[in-house]
């Protein structure tokens, strides 16, 4: 075995050597490096550059004619002797560019790329139909293949068959435990924030981890250094402001953004009088950012960011009933950047955060309230280096984090009592990591990683020992004592074999762990869902997941498709013991409510991406199974989970016309799977449900239309009008199903009948901005 | 007509994902609501469940009466096959009552049902009675014509007490009724004096007002009850999935713990009170 691993490295190093190169840099307007170029040559050789704007082209010949086409530019061509480095400053081509759409990244880059990352800026998604005309980033991941929502309203997303807490969300570096506003149905993050983001589902560089599902990276935008600009917007839902000044000419910027909403107005007049839609939502959401970035010198950038969103909720439907939903999260980073050489980038980061919510529910004098947080303190290194064909990346992370997952107070009007479980859980997690991008030769490139991460649960921690629900035993840990500790060794690897300029093949393996957990308590995802650190009890979760996709841009048509295939398998998944209510249980430690179980999902993704042009497009379906099983579930059995969607269909088109955008969105989707009665029987004169196979029915199918048109006129090319309107063709959805019975059982009659709520109706919207 | 549409659908649905008819068919569980009270004779109530999409008239309901199990409950010394009644001012209208034997504080029973060749068994304690230290009427501050029940009891520090509450408003309610959130557990105030409000059924769990406070002039008799632990588990997780009628915002299990076991599963509760009885009139 290991006379062949010599062999094959041998060879590698041989073919290596006979080889000569060319480097090639190619540049657009103002020098700015251009990514995904074609280089195509007499000898049927071609390459794309990378995000340097680099490429090499290897051949056993004297010299090569290479020409370079990006579009939007004028292609060049030139005779280049071997060994030697071309240089090439492409000219822009007479076209009207007003009306194609510059991507963050190109599909040639993609095509290459060992990862399936998706990359976009936000100003390349920002004529999608949003609803109520906010535009999110996190809406727009979920119109990729793999990613389900389901229901209305779900901020929340999930990847090829994982939990919402398996997606983990970063705003430069940042941990975020809740991105929603308004119980899910926007996000925190503001469009005129982001910059752009990175999603990626497979095919993760050894870096990335923590979480299993999904890893969406968003960039925040750096302030202008050179002019005062910003802009405001106005919609139906929230009103932003985003303002950019420099603050030392060519060297220092800040940028301060606010958005607020004043939903209460819209609910007032869109929805009746005592409606539910109109008292549940008669709530405020506020978000705010502040950056400041500073460029020292030439090769260094340091950046300084403070975030803050939340929300505040109070629903009174009478006098004796109220309840009180409030969460918050803020966090303040600080990010440097530095060239260290021509081939090596180094990251360095530091940040802390804080989410925190408040449940609060009365009747009469009766209260609970249910409180829960988090904070962290987390820094890393990342070192990027290339050399020759290898693109290496190292990288070190440590958060500490401490969980208070709930603290219970009960009022009863007389006393007020605390619950137990009240103590914060500290914890510790770190990885250390490497991972090389190997381009082997012009078809061939290889990325192959290792992360090693690591889990720490620190003292002050009692475990209560039971035998037959009875403590029999206390283990105390002090402060700063180990409880508990688990080590993930987490391999990582893809192979991109390109076939030609247009044809790519991928594989990858991932395997990945994840240290911390969000308990749903209810068949719908809240941000009431609870945090929760691994313990002796609860273990990491971890998922070995393979995928395997064809790529293929049809240049004349300018489109490009792709099919992948995933399988995924999921170990230590966890849920609430059935019946427990959170804070509510006669558990010692909070962790004896949890069961544990493993899970398995596996699909078809098919995507067809028209980018450029008058018209653009897009159609994402997916096809996947996702299942559970967990002892004390269902039997045992496998059972469905509730974001098991077998069909999950997504169409995107925009037709570019003068100064209009037009934009249609259409969702078709699977119903969720839901755990609804069986058979019903009789305590008390009341109805009671006996229900049978968990998640063995499903809501009806999901489906819904939106439409958009964005003007912005060409003698005020500054200002921006977005007409939307959400569900068109105004179809119910079911958000959820509940039974009623009507009737009395005395008088012998009774009548059982499921009811459907759905959120949203037909909205239209009308939002401007101001850009200045 | 749109809800009709809808079970339709679903129902239609449920054929695809791999519930079939035989399941409905055998869905059929006996349904256990037995209760035995210091002083007084077990009553037990038996009925069969039914499919949910099932109609349910007069007719289907009669059908649900389960009239012809030999019922037998025990104190571990003596033992009582019980007697089927008639009562059609309730349903079910038939029930099965002791004659001798009668429930003693601290003792334990066992119930036993045995019904076209199955057999069912449950096990249930009286446990000693927690007094009533006082019981009062406090009237609302905003509307001085309603008032909240308050309860104080002293709570034994030595053991986990469990309680459930029935209420009865003279000249409203024929009988005792549970209060609305019914159960209490000790859990946080074990061996204090402890002040619990008690509030009133109200007409619909989905929108709760005035209605769980009580009317001045109102004669409210009150039965406090002691219970045992599966007792209490029952009544809690049951009254939870009541109030819910399955909203999403509620829990991920909605299964009820029953304290039933059979040669073929079998729904219900079969349980112990220790009462305590008080009467107040709001005035």
């Amino acid at each position: 075995m290991n006379r062949y691993l010599l062999l094959i490295i041998h060879l590698c190093l041989v073919l290596r050597s006979y080889s000569q190169e060319i480097k090639v840099h190619v540049y657009g307007v103002n020098n700015e490096p251009l990514a995904g170029a074609t280089i195509a040559t007499d000898h049927g050789l071609f390459a794309f550059t990378n995000v340097k704007g680099e490429a090499i082209l290897k051949c056993q010949c004297d010299s090569l004619i290479v020409n370079v086409s990006f579009i939007g530019y004028q292609d060049y061509q030139q005779k280049v002797s071997m060994n030697s480095d071309l240089r090439i400053v492409l000219a822009l081509s007479n076209l009207e560019m007003d009306e194609v759409e510059v991507n963050a990244q190109s599909d040639k880059e993609r095509l290459q790329e060992s990862s399936s990352t998706v990359s976009f800026s936000m100003e390349s998604v920002s004529q999608l139909p949003y609803l109520l005309g906010e535009r999110d980033p996190i809406k727009f991941i979920q119109t990729k293949t793999g990613v389900s929502t389901g229901t209305d309203g779900n901020n929340g997303y999930y990847v090829r068959g994982g939990g919402i807490d398996q997606n983990a969300i970063e705003l430069d570096h940042m941990e975020f435990y809740n991105t929603n506003h308004l119980l899910g149905f926007f996000s925190m993050f503001s469009a005129e924030v982001i910059d752009r983001a990175d999603f990626m589902k497979a095919g993760y560089p050894a870096h990335i981890g923590g979480r299993l599902s999904s890893a969406l990276q968003l960039h925040s935008q750096s302030p202008n250094i050179n002019e005062v600009n910003g802009s405001v917007s106005l919609g139906l839902l929230a009103a932003n402001l985003n303002l950019q000044v420099p603050v030392v000419q060519e060297k220092s910027g800040l940028m301060i953004s606010y958005r607020r909403s004043y939903l209460d107005l819209i609910t007032q007049n869109l929805f009746s009088e005592g409606s539910e839609v109109q008292k549940s939502t008669n709530y405020r959401f506020s978000d705010a950012t502040v950056k400041y970035e500073h460029r020292i010198g030439q090769n260094h950038t340091l950046s300084l960011i403070g975030f803050t969103g939340g929300d505040f909720n109070n629903y009174q439907s009478s006098r004796t009933f109220s309840n009180q939903i409030e969460w918050n999260t803020w966090n303040v980073g600080l990010t440097l950047k530095s060239i260290l050489n021509p081939t090596t980038d180094l990251e360095f980061y530091v940040n802390t955060g804080h989410f925190k919510q408040n449940f609060q529910a009365s009747i009469s004098s009766f209260g609970i309230d249910l409180n829960s947080d988090i904070q962290n303190l987390k820094s890393g290194l990342l070192l990027y280096h290339s050399h020759g064909a290898h693109e290496w990346v190292y990288g070190l992370s440590w958060i500490n984090r401490r969980f208070k997952p709930s603290q219970v107070d009960i009022n009863t009007g007389a006393d007020v009592f605390a619950l137990d479980n009240s103590d914060y859980i500290y914890t510790s997690e770190w990885s250390a990591s490497v991972d090389d991008n190997w381009q082997l030769n012009d078809q061939w490139r290889v990325g192959a990683g290792l992360r090693l991460s690591g889990f720490v649960h620190w003292g002050p921690f009692d475990r209560y020992l039971l035998q037959e629900s009875e403590v029999v035993d206390t283990l105390s840990d002090r402060s700063g004592e180990v409880v508990k500790t688990y080590l993930g060794l987490e391999p990582r690897f893809r192979v991109n074999y390109l076939m030609n300029s247009s044809t790519s093949w991928k594989l990858s393996y991932d395997r990945t762990y994840q240290y911390i957990h969000l308990s749903p308590l209810s068949s719908v995802s809240l941000p009431t869902d609870l945090w929760v650190p691994s313990t002796s009890i609860v273990k990491p979760q971890n998922a070995h997941q393979l995928t395997i996709g064809f790529y293929k841009i049809l240049d004349q048509w300018e489109i490009n498709y792709s099919a992948e295939i995933f399988g995924k398998l999921l170990n230590n998944q966890m849920e609430w013991r059935n019946g427990t209510i959170a804070g509510y249980s006669d558990s010692p430690n909070f962790d004896y409510d949890f069961i544990f179980g493993k899970g398995h999902s596996y699909g078809l993704e098919l995507s067809v991406v028209k980018k450029t042009g008058l018209v653009g497009g897009e159609l994402n379906y997916t096809l996947s199974r996702t299942k559970r099983r967990f002892d004390a579930v269902n039997q045992g059995d496998f059972f469905p989970a509730k974001y098991d969607r077998i069909h999950d269909l997504t169409l995107v088109g925009s037709l570019y016309k003068g100064p209009w955008t037009f934009s249609g969105l259409f969702k078709l989707a699977s119903g969720t799977a839901l755990t609804l009665p069986t058979a019903k029987y009789l305590i008390g004169e009341r109805v009671i449900s006996d229900y049978s196979t968990r998640n063995g029915l499903r809501m009806p199918t999901y489906h819904r239309l939106d439409v958009s048109a964005v003007l912005k006129p060409k003698k005020h090319p500054n200002v921006e009008w977005a007409f939307s309107i959400y569900n068109v063709y105004n179809h119910g959805n079911p958000y959820f199903i509940y039974f009623d019975v009507q009737g009395n059982v005395d008088d012998y009659s009774l009548d059982v009948n499921l009811e459907q709520v759905s959120l949203f109706p037909i909205l239209p919207s009308v939002s401007y901005q101001l850009d200045f | 007509m749109g809800n009709k549409l809808l079970v339709i659908l679903l129902v239609a649905l449920s054929s695809c994902s791999g519930i079939n008819d035989s399941d409905f068919g055998d869905i059929r569980k006996v349904v256990v609501d037995g209760y035995i009270e210091q002083g007084e004779y077990p009553i037990v109530y038996l009925t069969y469940s039914s499919g949910f999409y099932e109609p349910v008239d007069s007719a289907s309901l009669q059908e649900l009466v389960l009239t012809t199990a030999r019922v037998e409950v025990s104190d571990g010394e003596n033992s009582e096959v019980l007697t089927l009644f008639r009562n059609t001012e309730v349903y079910p209208p038939f029930y099965y009552r002791g004659t001798e034997l009668r429930g003693e504080e601290g003792k334990t029973y066992m119930l036993n049902v045995q019904s076209r060749g199955h057999e069912y068994t449950a096990v249930t304690t009286i446990p000693e009675v927690t007094a009533l230290d006082s019981v009062w009427v406090e009237p609302d501050l905003e509307n001085d014509s309603l008032g909240n029940l308050w309860i104080r009891f002293d709570d034994d520090l030595n053991k986990d007490n469990f309680y459930r509450n029935f209420i009865k408003v003279e000249g409203r309610d024929d009988k005792y009724h549970p209060a609305y959130q019914s159960t209490i557990t000790d859990r946080t105030f074990n061996g204090t004096l402890y002040t619990h409000p008690v509030l009133n059924l109200p007409e619909s769990f989905l929108d709760i007002g005035d209605d769980v406070l009580f009317n001045r002039g109102d004669t409210i008799r009150l039965k406090f009850c002691s219970i045992d632990r599966v007792h209490f588990d029952f009544w809690r997780s049951l009254e939870r999935e009541l109030y819910l009628v399955g909203n999403p915002f509620g829990s991920t299990g909605n299964e009820i713990s029953s304290n039933i076991e059979g040669t073929k599963p079998a729904l219900g509760i079969w349980g112990g009170y220790g009462v305590a009885y008080k009467t107040i009139v709001f005035k």
